[in-house]
């Protein structure tokens, strides 16, 4: 696979179904210098802002941002996820037009996305005490006051809690888009 | 990637698209070349589809049957409408713009 290829791949399926074939035309018939592909690129971007549904680009963003936390140990970045939940409620709604609770859910399998690394490493280090610092443990034992150790019933009930926190969340999001978009709707009335 | 020491409407993709299209169908990399000759602005193919995308969508250029790798877009008659209502726009800036400058 060519990096021409590997570009046009960056786009979403549905934009290349309509014009892959011609921006690989295009991009056949122009020398690939650094500044073409940052172009693409950002071209590319725009297009799944566009198109992909809002959860999964919060999914995704929320995944990236667990990964480095867990990586760079920076626990507290947790708390940064929730107002993302909000977010992919209220982006549902504006984008599709779909109803309250639609786009409420939309913000679970974000929070899905943004727990698996999470899990992942869970899986990988088993269970460790709070207070050594070990991934989930630490991360969501944040929110458990003076919890040094949490056994895994704890654990699953913390990881119940985030998915509860993001429909909430995702509802409330839901609720102010569908407010806003009321309001858009009689400005322009 | 609309590069050029300026940036204006002048340099807008879209406008700079529907200008292109307003000659006749074209393919993508036919506006390129006609852009890049006639305004001097050099349209990246991710800048070029994305406003290409935007157009369609718009329903201001539709892309015509054709064989082959390269599909042509004509100019549809609300995308002629809305040119022309731009480009007035822009004429009357600039004759207010240069009217003011004589006065410097």
């Amino acid at each position: 696979m060519t990096v021409r290829n590997l570009l046009v791949r960056a786009y979403p399926r549905s934009w290349r179904e309509e014009y892959g074939e011609e921006l690989a035309g295009v991009l056949a018939r122009r020398r690939l210098t650094f500044a073409v592909a940052v172009d693409v690129l950002g071209g590319a971007a725009r297009q799944h802002l566009y198109r992909d549904d809002p959860w999964k680009i919060c999914g995704t963003g929320l995944f990236a941002w667990t990964v480095c936390g867990l990586l760079l140990k920076w626990y507290t970045g947790a708390v940064l996820v929730f107002p993302v939940f909000f977010v992919a409620g209220l982006w549902t709604v504006l984008r599709t037009k779909s109803g309250i609770f639609e786009g409420g859910l939309a913000a679970v399998p974000a929070a899905s996305l943004c727990c698996a690394p999470d899990i992942i490493a869970v899986l990988l280090n088993g269970p460790v005490p709070v207070r050594h610092g070990g991934a989930i443990w630490y991360r969501w034992g944040l929110f458990v006051a003076s919890s040094l150790h949490i056994d895994g019933w704890q654990y699953v009930e913390l990881l119940s809690l985030v998915l509860v926190a993001s429909a909430v969340l995702g509802l409330a999001g839901a609720l102010t888009g569908k407010f806003l978009a009321g309001v858009r709707k009689g400005l322009h009335a | 990637m609309a590069r050029k020491s300026t940036a204006g409407p002048a340099t807008d993709p879209e406008l700079l698209i529907l200008s292109s299209v307003a000659g006749g169908p074209k393919h993508g990399y036919a506006m390129m070349q006609e852009i890049a000759a006639f305004s001097g602005v050099e349209l990246g193919p991710g800048t070029l589809y994305t406003a290409i995308t935007r157009l369609v969508e718009e329903g201001w250029i539709e892309p015509v049957e054709a064989s082959g790798r390269q599909r042509p877009y004509r100019l549809t008659p609300g995308g002629l409408d809305y040119l022309r209502g731009q480009l007035e726009r822009m004429r009357q800036l600039a004759s207010f713009g240069l009217r003011r400058l004589r006065t410097v």
